[in-house]
């Protein structure tokens, strides 16, 4: 039971605190109550990590005699608990740096609705068997969309709530069908010891919820996420996704698929990093930041070494995280920010470094440089974001003054505390040439760009560099987006839709019955000529 | 006294009370809700044929009452399935008495239960048909209210049941011929053909499930989703005693390849149907016919896994359909058509109502969290070992009813402005709060909520 403490405890929690806010009207009670609920459960996780490995398991769940039972086990060990302790790490600073924004709809409502969530968050990182993490992702699925309505109201949006979820649901299908699929050997889905037959629609399933295999962007328009809701919430979707990737056997796929898979999934990437780039924030950067992260999950599996992702994608989201959720900036912020950077670099002895041996284990190859210039794209983009002029926290309020910077701290403290104490493999050398041209490109290419945007040298807008360079990007990216699959999917849907029509009619109309008499003589005609002797 | 007293005739006499007292929608809806849940537990509570006590009273209810020479048999194994029956039975009566399609609903439903249960209780079963046909007649009056003329649907829904009258009346015959000259392969095929095509009549198995989305088109949700909750239910129970009875039948080689196919092709056109439907009504017919694909695969498993994953799918098909037939009652209440592109907006005005029938719809998709995931994985797990292919077209399927779903969910939410409300009243969102939870219990919780319905199997001994 100690594994589903932690989720239970800051649900009841947060609904506590969301009723005494509507029954009192007092914030700072009410923030006080997160606050609380968030350090406990933190303090829960720490505490997990002295009782690896903890699990739940109920071993008949569904009841039927003589099937061979699916498991449902929630478990907390060596690949669940850095990706639990991530997201309460990046809920804390949420929470501890919501006072400083006040001003950008933070209030009680939004972070109940945050705690929610992580709480629903926290299930499907620790759900262990194939059945529990269909469980948990259906329910953070149904949480996320009622959640998302409730608090949008452009019907754009919530369009794209709905193909969201109709996308994730698609991903959680997948799962369950290689979950019945490889039942016909007679056991049941471990993702310890998958069958080959069943890896695809893993990948599948994973790739779809991460917006990745195929790539998928349903929700682009960040910006009414909000920042600090919009961050967790990302941030839990991205992590319910890794630590299954995480959980994969080493050989999955034969060598010709991992080929074509890993050309596609750098494809993603590639176009991910480069929108992450050049987006005008990084609010509206963050979901290819994510696809990013995702890609980096999903290499390291398809290249056979599934124990780095989550050291790989723990390090980028908290590094991502402080990025995401620092609305002010100050002198503190700037050092936080050069450690994040630092974090995401891989650079021997830091949080991410062993997991450059995910990425390259073969030494110097396509796929090295593949992931090279996706790192260094980034990096740069985080650079570049980081430069963005923000606005300073009010003076005014001592107690954000205080926890803001603490808040975003604590994130870099966590980062570094999971490198070290992470788990076996966490704290290393990793491949050090990568880490090194990854942190040489960024400096000399940052300190360029840096250089000439301080003297103004940086290319106008109307250059005609720009403009054609602008025009290519457009096309590549309205074709890399995949935006066009949609449009030939309404299309067939349309003519599928005639077709439909067409035999309902017939089978409805004047000579309906008669129709469906031919029908059933040519039924009998299959089965006497395919089934029966 | 005997059972087929208290949970045939009772109800038939407590009918011609309340035909009387019609015009008072709420006396009739109270009473007969009340009554069928006493009967409901009654027979949860009361065993059939064995003598108890009840205080210092010995009591002992005879399983058997003789009529005209016949006999209405009914059996302590029979229990569970009349304490569902009913209890089902209560929550139409309490849904009926809420929406008030036409006054005389209610008495109606109450004879339409009596005579589908003295249908599987007759012996012989011969007389079960004409009970049926008798039950679907009585069934016409509510489908076309007074002064209306009926549609299409209703013509071929009576025009289907009807054609399986004589048609389970020459399997008889066959069967009969089958008992005298057991080795006769002829009157062995013969008679199975007659009882397969009586049962694809009675259940609407394709291609004859046309009259469903026509009947639920031109009827109203209440009365149409009580004949979709009562009849395939007694229908399969008929088919079930009819396998548990003969061992030639269900010993068929040709049984589990036809229930395979034709649960699969159900399976796969109630999907991809319901995928490209402009109505709510009629996309939740295809649903149904999913559904009951998926209980004829269950049944072509022929283990215990099949026959207690057909148990169990009863509860949240029941459950989902009272949701859909309450919802869209409601939904024309407050002033919407059933169309895809009239219920835009309600999402945010009646996010109750508008979540429980999403979640029903979701039931029947058999995703995670609803009740019957818990069931289709291991129909499906179970078929996959006999036969990928069919399996990946039963996915197919699912996914069908998913978009269809998806088209729902975009209409629901097809809303701009801040105006998220609850709109329902105090006892709509509570009826449709405690259909979610019951939902999603099931869900969550499959060994506990399914415990009790699995002792339905024991009427069947002869099957796995």
């Amino acid at each position: 039971m100690l594994v589903i403490a932690a989720p239970i405890f800051i649900l009841l929690i947060s609904i506590a605190a969301y009723l005494f806010y509507r029954a009192r009207n007092n914030l700072g009670m009410a923030w006080a109550m997160d606050v609380i609920a968030s350090i406990l459960a933190f303090g829960l996780i720490i505490f997990l990590r002295f009782r690896l490995p903890t699990e739940l398991v109920v071993k008949d769940w569904q009841g039927f005699t003589g099937h061979a039972a699916n498991i449902l086990r929630f478990q907390a060990d060596y690949t669940s608990w850095p990706f639990a302790m991530m997201l309460m790490a990046v809920t804390l600073a949420f929470i501890l740096t919501a006072p400083a924004r006040l001003g950008q709809l933070s209030n009680p409502v939004i972070w109940t609705r945050t705690l929610v969530m992580v709480s629903f968050g926290l299930f499907a990182v620790f759900a262990q068997s194939p059945l529990a993490v269909v469980l948990a992702w259906a329910g953070l699925d149904v949480v996320e969309f009622v959640l998302l309505q409730s608090s949008l109201e452009s019907e754009r949006l919530r369009s794209q709530v709905v193909l969201s979820f109709g996308i994730r649901v698609g991903g959680t299908i997948a799962l369950v069908s290689a979950m019945v699929i490889s039942q016909a050997s007679g056991l049941p889905l471990e993702f310890e010891s998958i069958q080959p037959n069943a890896s695809l629609l893993v990948l599948l399933g994973i790739g779809l919820r991460l917006g990745i295999l195929p790539l998928n962007l349903p929700f682009t328009d960040e910006m009414v996420l909000r920042r600090g809701f919009g961050t967790v919430l990302r941030i839990i979707q991205a992590s319910t996704c890794l630590v299954v990737l995480a959980r994969l056997p080493e050989q999955l796929f034969p060598p010709v698929w991992t080929s074509i898979l890993l050309s596609i999934t750098f494809l993603a990437m590639i176009y991910a990093a480069s929108m992450w780039l050049v987006s005008s924030d990084e609010l509206k950067g963050r979901p290819f930041f994510m696809i990013v992260v995702g890609g980096f999950g999903i290499t390291c599996v398809l290249l056979g070494h599934p124990a780095f992702v989550g050291i790989w994608t723990t390090a980028l989201l908290i590094s991502g995280g402080v990025l995401f959720l620092s609305s002010a900036r100050g002198i503190i912020w700037l050092v936080l920010i050069g450690m994040a950077m630092v974090g995401m670099t891989g650079l021997p002895y830091t949080p991410a470094a062993p997991a450059w041996l995910g990425l390259i284990p073969a030494g110097f190859n396509l796929t090295a440089i593949s992931s090279i210039i996706v790192l260094i794209l980034l990096v740069l983009g985080y650079f570049k974001h980081a430069l963005r002029k923000r606005d300073e926290v009010p003076a005014s309020d001592p107690v954000a003054r205080t926890l803001y910077p603490l808040g975003l701290a604590l994130l870099i403290v966590i980062q570094w505390g999971l490198g070290i104490f992470g788990g076996p493999g966490y704290w290393g050398v990793g491949v050090w040439w990568a880490s090194v041209a990854v942190s040489f490109a960024c400096l000399v290419v940052g300190g360029v760009w840096f250089f000439l945007g301080k003297n103004g040298r940086v290319l106008q807008p109307n250059s005609w560099i720009v403009m054609v360079g602008g025009r290519v990007g457009l096309i590549l990216s309205s074709i890399l987006s995949l935006g066009w699959i949609f449009v030939v999917l309404k299309w067939f849907y349309a003519l599928f839709s005639r077709f439909v029509q067409f035999l309902t009619e017939v089978l409805e109309g004047d000579g309906g019955v008669l129709w469906v008499l031919v029908l059933l003589a040519l039924l009998v005609t299959l089965i006497q000529g395919s089934v029966l002797p | 006294m005997s059972a087929p007293w208290f949970w045939i005739i009772l109800p038939m006499v407590f009918a011609g009370i309340l035909w009387l007292l019609r015009n008072n929608s709420k006396i009739t809806g109270i009473v007969s809700m009340v009554l069928q849940a006493i009967l409901a537990g009654l027979a949860a509570l009361m065993p059939i044929g064995i003598s108890t006590r009840i205080g210092p009273i010995p009591v002992e209810i005879a399983s058997t009452l003789s009529i005209l020479g016949r006999r209405l048999v009914l059996e302590n194994a029979d229990r569970s399935y009349l304490a569902f029956l009913f209890a089902v039975g209560a929550l139409w009566a309490l849904i009926t008495m809420i929406i008030k399609p036409h006054r005389s609903v209610v008495p109606l439903q109450m004879v339409i239960i009596s005579l589908l249960v003295a249908a599987r209780a007759v012996e012989p079963f011969l007389f079960g048909a004409v009970l049926v046909e008798i039950a679907v007649l009585v069934s016409i009056p509510m489908l076309v209210p007074p002064g209306t003329r009926p549609g299409r649907g209703v013509l071929r829904y009576l025009i289907f049941q009807t054609l399986a009258l004589p048609v389970i009346l020459l399997a008889g015959w066959a069967f009969n011929i089958v008992q005298i000259y057991p080795e006769n392969q002829a009157a062995l095929a013969r008679a199975s053909i007659f009882l397969g095509l009586g049962f694809a009549f009675w259940l609407g198995v394709f291609p004859f499930y046309t009259w469903i989305p026509m009947l639920s088109e031109e009827s109203h949700p209440v009365v149409n989703g009580f004949i979709l909750s009562f009849l395939p239910f007694i229908f399969l129970m008929l088919g079930l005693d009819f396998l548990n009875g003969f061992v030639w039948l269900r010993q068929g080689t040709y049984l589990v390849s036809v229930l395979q196919v034709t649960g699969v092709l159900m399976i796969v056109t109630g999907g991809i149907w319901a995928a490209f439907q402009q109505t709510l009504v009629r996309m939740a017919a295809y649903a149904l016919i999913l559904d009951t694909g998926f209980l004829l695969l269950a049944l072509s498993l022929q283990n215990q896994v099949g026959m207690e994953t057909f148990a169990a799918n009863w509860i949240p098909r029941q459950l989902s359909l009272i949701l859909l037939a309450y919802g869209f009652s409601t939904l024309q209440q407050h002033g919407y058509s059933l169309s895809v592109a009239g219920v835009k907006g309600s999402g945010v005005k009646y996010p109750i109502l508008t979540a429980a029938i999403a979640l029903a719809f979701l039931s029947f998709t058999g995703l995670p969290l609803t009740g019957t995931f818990a069931i289709r994985e291991p129909i499906l797990g179970e078929l996959s070992r006999q036969s990928i292919v069919m399996t990946v077209w039963a996915l197919v399927g699912v996914a069908g009813l998913l978009v269809g779903l998806l088209r729902v969910l975009f209409a629901f939410f097809a809303f701009s402005g801040r105006d998220w409300r609850s709109g329902e009243n105090w006892y709509e969102g509570l009826i449709f709060i405690a259909g979610m939870v019951l939902l999603l219990g099931a869900g969550l919780f499959p060994a506990e909520f399914f415990k009790g319905i699995l002792n339905m199997l024991e009427s069947f001994p002869n099957l796995p």
